[in-house]
């Protein structure tokens, strides 16, 4: 019986071809979207896995306030692993070190040079005890037997190596134009395909702290630990919390006698007092979650799955109600079929049965699509996501496929059940008596299932249009400055970061001869980042901490700045304003409660307050993209020796851009030889800034295309389909003398009434979800209601366009022919 | 075999009852070949559908075989058509899907009979019509009089007592609704199967033994065509 339920569902198939493709290929996008997030998903959620102890390890930072301004660093002094080694038994190992290193590695062998920029990790002697990674080559703890021992990755081993045993192989390190290169001998080798690990790094050697001296202690580092089995980490962590923060007060304090033993409160006392530390706690995170969201990331990765996650089921959803919508469509012409059989004694069970056999058959066809199609769109989506999916390579495989067949099973379950029931609960006598319609059964559930879809997909293409104004406003947005070719050249040489402007005359001179070169300045960093330094500002009895940029005296000149009041800095009054002026920018103006410029301010300098007298005031700069606020800015001319100019920000002019770089490549490595330059342009910075946004644009771009492209399926199907049960009624008022455009209005109308249903919902829900996506924003634009207007108008002209298409046919049909054949 | 006693069918429509069957008792033997005839809107099909448990009375006793039918749940039901009843359709309804050598199959694969066997029987049926050539070809491949043949072939296979047909040869022309009249002659008197046909034609009546006339609802004739 089985067989034959097969052979059934198989012609089924071929027989209503058209349907069978609209429904397969649908279901076969909505699994490959699936899928290809199941994979990223696995793949974010599968780092560190294999370490035994995962849950039970534990990065610790201390987050504190120190003068006014909070300090989330995520490293912590090395005095907490001292106290913590001393204090602790619960905890089985601590280690210290760095965890997010580079490191400049190249092999020459045989003339043949192989150069790679590697992450590297160098942490000490309990690193394996806290994060137990194992050599597939070599012994891992031989690493610290000698200074010059490292250990390397298995994909780095054969990007450096090739297929050779890499044990004992020389690797080169350039440590930079200020130190001297370094050679190293690869000891052991680990397999991180293995042992995935979320700190991502090629290489190992074990930190060197003997040049810290005696101030070790009070230097801060990456510092990871892992508790004994069986250990309560929370509590034990808040103890740590106290006990560090006593141990941070005697140190401070510079008291380490044994009976100077200082309360909490005391301690936090002493820590103001000594210090300025007003509030002091520890953070940790379990290494578990870090991949998904830390304490330091604005940018959680949760965010991203989850809106992938819901994306992709909506997805799934919207391909299984277009499945069952398409089968209740098809349901009519199996009444018979079902009448029939029941009448020759089909129980109801057997008939589930073999509508659910059918669901199945085109569920695992479509599976077998969807993982065609996941293969063939995993590089687009890597290129997109900026990640290093692969399907049938990945080591996950069978868990992905394992997970997808769970979801067939669901999309079997989800889409068969209800076209299975309808379909087995024909009552035999209607369906045999001849004039029976379905359509009258089903059509409000179908209904609401278009709507459903519709809403979800309009609501998608909404929010596409809306973002799409918002990146499209901050591309335009006038950002205080001219970011196009505007350059920034790390100088290398600690040197030539300090150099006074008459000392750097000589390089810019160099580097003005190239005939590409507009202008040039420098700061200590570059326009559209943190400048590093910050001072409190008090002017009339208020306190006001700032951002402080130490710039050239043409900064804002060459950079695009504009002053709107007062005067910028002037190369004629050098010797003036290089100790006594100050600009700042509007923000700053107004938390300040300044009215005009030529007023004195004071900047605290830590013992003493120096008073410097504002020439002018900068039109604001967006320094920090469009999340945050302007932050109050000073720009000074002042100070060379401690506020390194450690950038050189050049203007290009426009035309042969690549070939000016070029020049100035060339020119630079004659200037610092030894290293090749390294530079980045103001644009793509902020390209990078907004890049997060465009990736979630584009995504929510082809989902929203996906599931439009599927509703519309169905509604093609389902449009066509009733456009057929329709043909006698169409040729018999075609005949009562109604025209095409009766008819087709005559046809359109059911559908139009579902699709601007969806359109109001979708317009409800867009309008919610893209209040709180705008919320995000110091800078936007107002809700653009446009867009939704436009949305709503096209879906609704698109709808008209689909259902007319397919209802041409009965439309057109030949009257006569049409009645003859009842 | 089957016994009515005082059957009703009505819908009730806004409080108006409309009626279908009225007070319709009657007694069927094994072996007898009943014609119901009567005028459109007269309630024959109605009856037959009731006869065949596919529609269940208003009101009165269906006995069965000696069981109370109206007392029966779906299931149970199912079972007695499985095993003692063939339908016969004015539209054939032979299932579009299958072949007929498939749709002769599937009342068999319901009584869950053995592989070996169910071919068996196919094979034999399909002899008997003289439609063994025609085993692999479609419905749709098929004229009318060849459709209506499969169905009767499907509902002989599976060896029912009783054969229920409505208006077996309406949509055939005379010369293939004569065949089809003496197919069911033929099974009568030679297989001693049971059947109730509805028809409108005087001529198809004669084949039968007895003709019950209905008008409104109501019996108005029980006569046997032996005794004219």
């Amino acid at each position: 019986m089985f067989k034959l339920n097969l052979k059934i569902a198989w012609r089924n198939l071929w027989k209503n071809k058209a349907y069978s493709v609209f429904n397969i290929f649908g279901l076969a996008v909505g699994l490959a979207g699936f899928i290809i997030i199941l994979l990223y998903i696995n793949r974010e959620q599968g780092f560190d896995k294999w370490n035994p102890a995962l849950n039970r390890t534990y990065m610790v930072a201390a987050d504190f306030t120190q003068n006014g301004a909070e300090n989330k660093g995520s490293k912590i002094k090395a005095l907490f692993a001292k106290t913590i080694e001393a204090e602790f038994p619960s905890v089985e190992a601590i280690s210290i070190g760095w965890l997010n290193g580079n490191a400049n590695l190249r092999t020459e062998t045989n003339g043949k040079v192989i150069k790679e920029k590697l992450s590297s990790v160098s942490m000490d002697d309990k690193f394996f005890a806290v994060y137990p990674l194992t050599a597939i080559n070599g012994r891992m703890q031989d690493v610290f037997r000698d200074k010059n021992a490292i250990a390397i990755s298995k994909t780095a081993a054969l990007k450096m190596f090739g297929e050779e045993n890499p044990i004992n192989k020389v690797l080169i390190q350039n440590r930079g134009l200020n130190e001297k290169e370094q050679e190293l001998v690869v000891k052991a080798v680990w397999d991180d395909k293995k042992q995935p690990s979320y700190f991502g790094f090629d290489v190992f050697y074990a930190a060197d702290f003997s040049i810290y001296g005696g101030e070790f202690l009070s230097r801060t580092f990456s510092t990871m630990l892992t508790f004994r089995d069986g250990v309560d980490a929370e509590s034990e962590l808040s103890k740590m919390n106290d006990a560090y923060t006593i141990a941070l007060a005697k140190f401070v304090a510079n008291n380490s006698d044994v009976n100077f033993k200082p309360s909490k409160q005391q301690a936090l006392a002493i820590l103001k007092d000594k210090e300025g530390i007003t509030s002091f706690k520890l953070i940790y995170e379990p290494v578990s979650d870090l991949n998904l969201g830390t304490f330091y990331s604005t940018q959680a990765k949760r965010t991203t799955i989850n809106i992938l996650l819901a994306l992709a089921s909506f997805l799934v959803i919207i391909s299984c109600i277009n499945y069952t919508n398409l089968s209740l469509v098809l349901a009519q012409k199996r009444a018979k079929e079902v009448g029939v059989k029941k009448v020759l004694g089909a129980q109801k069970i057997n008939l589930l049965k073999q509508f659910f056999a059918e669901t199945a058959l085109q569920c695992i066809i479509a599976y077998l699509f969807a993982l065609i199609i996941a293969e063939l769109l995993v590089p687009k989506v890597n290129n997109l996501l900026d990640t290093q999916l692969s399907l049938f390579s990945s080591s996950n495989i069978s868990l992905v496929l394992g997970q997808a067949l769970l979801i067939l099973l669901a999309v079997i379950a989800m889409a068969g059940a209800y076209p299975a029931f309808v379909l087995a609960g024909f009552r035999p006598v209607k369906v045999l008596k001849g004039n029976f319609n379905t359509a009258k059964h089903i059509g409000s559930l179908r209904k609401v299932l278009v709507v459903c879809q519709f809403t979800i997909a309009i609501a998608l293409v909404i929010s596409f249009m809306v973002m799409l104004a918002q990146l499209e406003f901050m591309r335009n947005k006038d950002l205080g400055l001219n970011k196009s070719q505007l350059m920034t050249l790390d100088i290398g040489n600690f040197a030539k970061r300090n150099l006074s402007p008459a000392a750097f005359q000589s390089i810019k001179d160099r580097l003005l001869a190239i005939s590409g070169v507009d202008d040039l300045t420098r700061a200590t960093e570059e326009p559209i980042n943190d400048s590093g330094f910050n001072n409190d500002l008090s002017f009339a009895g208020k306190k006001l901490n700032v951002e402080s940029r130490f710039v050239d005296v043409n900064y804002l000149k060459v950079i695009g700045g504009k002053v709107v009041e007062g005067r910028d800095f002037s190369t004629d009054l050098i010797a003036t304003d290089s100790v006594q002026s100050i600009l700042l920018n509007e923000t700053a103006f107004a938390k300040l409660g300044l009215t005009s410029v030529n007023q004195q301010i004071g900047i605290d300098h830590g013992d003493d307050i120096k008073q410097f007298n504002v020439i002018g005031k900068v039109k604001d700069i967006q320094a920090y993209g469009f999340e945050h606020e302007v932050v109050p800015t000073v720009y000074l001319v002042a100070d060379y020796q401690f506020h390194w100019r450690r950038n050189i920000i050049l203007r290009l002019k426009p035309e042969n851009i690549a070939s000016t770089i070029e020049e100035i490549k060339k020119t630079w490595m004659e200037i610092e030889p030894g290293r090749d330059p390294i530079y980045s342009f103001a644009d793509e910075t902020f390209q990078k800034m907004n890049k997060a946004y465009e990736t979630s644009n584009k995504v929510i771009f082809y989902f929203g295309s996906l599931t439009l492209i599927i509703s519309l399926f169905g509604l093609i199907g389902f449009a066509a389909y009733s456009a057929e049960i329709r043909t006698r009624e169409v040729a018999l008022r075609r005949i009562l003398g109604a025209t095409t455009a009766n008819l087709l209005n005559m046809l359109n109308k059911d559908f139009l009434w579902l699709v601007i249903i969806a359109n109001i919902f979708a317009d409800v829900l867009a309008y919610v979800y893209m209040n709180k996506w705008f919320a995000g924003f110091a800078y936007r634009i107002p809700m653009p209601f446009e867009m939704f207007f436009t949305a709503n108008l096209s879906i609704i002209v698109i709808t008209i366009l689909t259902v007319s298409w397919q209802s041409l046919r009965a439309v057109n049909s030949n009257p006569a022919s049409v009645l003859k054949a009842e | 075999m089957i016994k009515l006693q005082n059957i009703e069918k009505y819908y009730a429509n806004k409080g108006v009852k409309s009626y279908i069957l009225r007070h319709v008792s009657t007694e069927i033997k094994q072996g007898e070949f009943v014609s119901i005839m009567g005028p459109s809107g007269a309630g024959k099909s109605t009856l037959l559908n009731i006869l065949g448990m596919l529609e269940e009375p208003t009101y009165g006793e269906y006995n069965f075989m000696g069981e109370d039918v109206t007392a029966l749940k779906e299931r149970q039901r199912i079972e007695l058509y499985r095993n003692h009843i063939g339908f016969v359709f004015q539209a054939y309804h032979l299932i579009d899907e299958m072949t007929v050598a498939e749709n002769i199959e599937a009342p068999l694969l319901y009584k869950k009979i053995p592989g070996s066997e169910r071919k068996s029987r196919i094979a034999d049926v399909l002899d008997r019509f003289n439609m063994v050539a025609k085993k692999d070809l479609f419905p749709n491949q098929l004229s009318g009089g060849q459709q209506q043949l499969v169905g009767i072939a499907r509902a002989l296979v599976a060896q029912p007592s009783i054969i229920l047909a409505d208006e077996p040869t309406g949509n055939l022309q005379s010369a293939q609704a004569e065949q089809i009249m003496e197919l069911f002659k033929k099974l009568n008197e030679e297989d001693g199967i049971t059947i109730i046909q509805v028809t409108h034609s005087e001529k198809n009546a004669q084949y039968g033994s007895r003709i019950l006339t209905i008008e409104d609802g109501v019996i108005k004739e029980d006569i046997s065509v032996n005794g004219l």
